[in-house]
């Protein structure tokens, strides 16, 4: 068996789990947390974006982590994974997004299927703090900036030139190979060859200009 | 008693060497010295030329709002708008931009009203506020080596070529008194130590445009500065640009950030033995690599920078001819 | 040396005081026993005067010793490292990159936080429009005025297309929604990531 399919066999969380459940008070008792928590993760998968206290919001996402990690490794085939779904799922419907909308869009993950920022709270206010959790790949704009998109970033822009040169030497490299293995052939690879470091040169002098 | 008397002999022959020290360390650094009280000198002078205050109106376009700000006329500058802004502004801002094309620096006086933008790392387009970083680092490792090189290794700055990131490493190029002198992971580690102190210290970065014939004499004692000279007053109609960090200075074209605060992680990673020059010297070319402060960057994408690096700069060498170039060598 | 022969004296003559009379011997004052009687009868008919005890209660819970000014300080400022009272410099404000407000290190910027929560509100309620009872089983794809005709038909297919009445935001950047162009690699070797 490959080793790629031994991690399926077990629940992998991709979160920092607290060692121990918070005990959320609720005046209904264990119950009542549960039931709480059952409507977050609900909420959670009905809305993919919901702002509530920081306590709560990380307490229902590794309930939720489980219930897709679940439904992503055994299917809707599975009887305790239907029943943990119908649990933790109260309106009904969602269970079908669960298994043909979550499933397919969370399948080749490598990262978790949930986040959670710290939201702002008003000040002076009630001193709890707020979070915001969201489903990863949802419709709606992202909270943070994404600094990738900017490729004019100095980080960018360093490591675009070092893939470019990466690339440029695999070229170079295959086409001494090349040169190596057939005679015929080595005009046009010595022509490539020579074409790289001119146009490393042109590059190196546009700036320069300024 | 004896305890006493062998207490203060101690300190006596520690006194005494702490000054046999500072007095070699006084004759050599004599140079710096002087150079900095011609430069402080000159920088008073400039100011007190001023004398009628007259007014500019300065319109900072940007974040959070478009304003307009009556300033002092050569005397306010980009970095004392951003002080009536905010603090935030002030300690981001790396970079000023003067009529929406003119990069400016943070603590050069305004001559005239114009709009002003105020330039940090993260804006869509950096790639003025990234050159001068590249070249503030070019600066900054040269502050670093004349820190970090002891006297008898007989260093002397260069200069280093025009900034170009695309090619993956900053770099300075220096004449050092040895043949054979092969740079170990640790001493270029003590090298990128020093830059790091440097940043740490949030020494802001001063320039100052002087004539042709204070420079040579800022410059007298440094042989190569002293011979590039000329041509560069030549084509800045005899005047040349000078920066200052703390009491190391440079020639440069400028601009540069506003302070030594605006470097994050750095590496120096590599010193190339480039030619011999005479009997006992030779050029070396020191290069590093580095991200402003705020940039997060993975570890592993961080040394494959570093690895890039390492190879040799193709920017021009020092020991070309410098009037065959056509292009300002020094930026 | 003498004083310590003479503690150690008197200290051996106290035991043996207390060996022969345990009673304990009589007290060491002068006995001037007719003045004595007069002080304490004089005494004890002021002490046993209740009203004054309690009309005089000023003197009761006061304090018997003066603060020190460093204790006094410390009660009014608290103590740096313990309990400070006064204001604290906050070091963990940041200037925004997108808008320039001021936001708490680690903590959403609350005026780009708001202005995505409420573009956010709206496509929420524009999505839960349609949402009944039936079982959701399409992704949601949202789409602005004008993008209906200009997004390319199979990157729509099989998605339920909700559309906002307005025009797209300008900070809301599209590409987000575009698919990437990366083609599936033909190679066999695996990744060190997909490895368990």
């Amino acid at each position: 068996m490959n080793q790629a399919d031994v991690s399926k066999l077990i629940s992998q969380l991709r979160i920092a789990v607290r060692p121990k459940a918070r005990n959320l008070k609720n005046k209904d008792g264990p119950e009542g947390r549960l039931l709480k928590l059952r409507k977050t993760v609900t909420a959670l998968v009905k809305h993919e974006r919901i702002e509530l206290y920081y306590n709560r919001a990380d307490e229902a996402r590794g309930y939720a982590e489980l219930l897709i990690s679940n439904a992503i490794r055994h299917g809707d085939r599975h009887k305790a994974t239907m029943e943990l779904a119908d649990y933790w799922l109260l309106e009904k419907q969602l269970v079908h997004k669960l298994f043909k909308v979550l499933v397919p869009r969370y399948e080749n993950f490598n990262v978790s299927y949930t986040r959670m920022y710290k939201a702002p709270r008003d000040y002076p206010g009630m001193y709890y703090k707020k979070s915001v959790l969201e489903l990863r790949g949802n419709p709606y704009p992202a909270l943070t900036p994404d600094l990738s998109q900017n490729r004019n970033l100095l980080h960018n822009v360093l490591l675009d030139e070092a893939r470019k040169e990466f690339k440029r030497e695999q070229l170079a490299e295959l086409a001494n190979k090349l040169a190596a293995e057939s005679g015929t052939k080595s005009t046009t690879t010595t022509s490539v060859t020579s074409d790289m470091p001119k146009e490393q040169k042109t590059e190196n002098e546009t700036p320069t200009t300024v | 008693m004896s305890v006493v008397a062998k207490l203060h002999r101690t300190t006596w022959s520690t006194l005494k060497q702490l000054q046999q020290n500072g007095r070699k360390a006084r004759f050599s650094a004599s140079a710096t010295t002087s150079r900095n009280d011609l430069f402080t000198h000159e920088q008073r002078r400039q100011r007190e030329a001023v004398g009628r205050v007259d007014k500019i109106e300065v319109r900072y376009m940007g974040q959070p709002e478009d304003v307009t700000l009556v300033m002092n006329k050569h005397i306010s500058t980009p970095y004392n708008c951003a002080q009536h802004l905010s603090e935030g502004i002030c300690k981001r801002s790396a970079l000023a931009l003067i009529d929406g094309s003119v990069p400016w620096d943070m603590h050069r006086p305004l001559p005239e009203s114009c709009t002003l933008q105020l330039l940090h790392f993260f804006v869509a387009e950096p790639h003025l506020v990234n050159k001068a970083f590249w070249r503030s680092c070019s600066f900054m490792l040269g502050a670093a080596l004349s820190r970090i090189f002891k006297t008898e290794a007989r260093l002397q700055l260069h200069s280093f070529p025009s900034p170009n990131i695309k090619s993956g490493s900053f770099v300075h190029d220096v004449v050092l008194g040895t043949h054979t002198w092969e740079p170990t992971k640790a001493e270029m580690r003590a090298v990128s130590a020093e830059m790091v102190k440097l940043a740490a210290r949030d020494i802001p970065i001063e320039r100052l445009e002087v004539e042709q014939e204070l420079a040579q004499e800022m410059f007298k004692d440094s042989r190569y500065k002293n011979a590039q000279l000329p041509s560069i007053a030549q084509q800045n109609q005899g005047r040349v640009t000078l920066y200052r960090l703390d009491d190391h200075i440079d020639i440069s074209r400028g601009p540069m950030v506003g302070s030594t605060r605006f470097l994050g992680k750095c590496t120096i990673i590599g010193a190339h033995k480039l030619s011999n020059k005479g009997a006992t010297d030779a050029f070396y070319r020191f290069q590093g690599v580095a991200l402003p402060s705020g940039f997060m960057l993975n570890h592993v994408a961080y040394s494959l920078l570093e690895q890039r690096a390492q190879k040799l700069n193709p920017a021009r060498l020092p020991n070309e001819p410098f009037e065959d170039q056509q292009q300002l060598q020094l930026s | 040396m003498s004083r310590n022969l003479f503690l150690s004296i008197t200290k051996f003559v106290q035991h043996l005081e207390h060996l022969f009379l345990p009673n304990g011997s009589p007290p060491p004052a002068l006995a001037l026993a007719g003045f004595h009687q007069q002080i304490n009868d004089v005494g004890s008919t002021q002490n046993f005067n209740l009203k004054q005890l309690l009309g005089n209660g000023v003197l009761w819970a006061v304090p018997k010793h003066r603060r020190t000014v460093e204790k006094r300080l410390n009660r009014k400022f608290g103590y740096p490292e313990y309990v400070w009272k006064p204001l604290k410099v906050k070091t963990h404000l940041r200037t925004c990159n997108q808008c320039g407000h001021d936001y708490e290190v680690g903590v959403l910027c609350p005026h780009c936080y708001d202005k995505v929560r409420q573009e956010t509100q709206l496509m929420q309620d524009k999505i839960q429009e349609h949402l009944g009872l039936e079982p959701v089983e399409q992704e949601v794809i949202v789409l602005y005025d004008g993008e209906k005709t200009a997004e390319a038909s199979d990157a729509l297919k099989g998605k339920r297309i909700v559309e906002m009445q307005k025009q797209r935001p300008m900070w809301f950047t599209k590409n987000l929604l575009q698919k990437s162009t990366q083609q599936q690699s033909e190679t066999k070797e695996v990744k060190p990531t997909d490895l368990g």
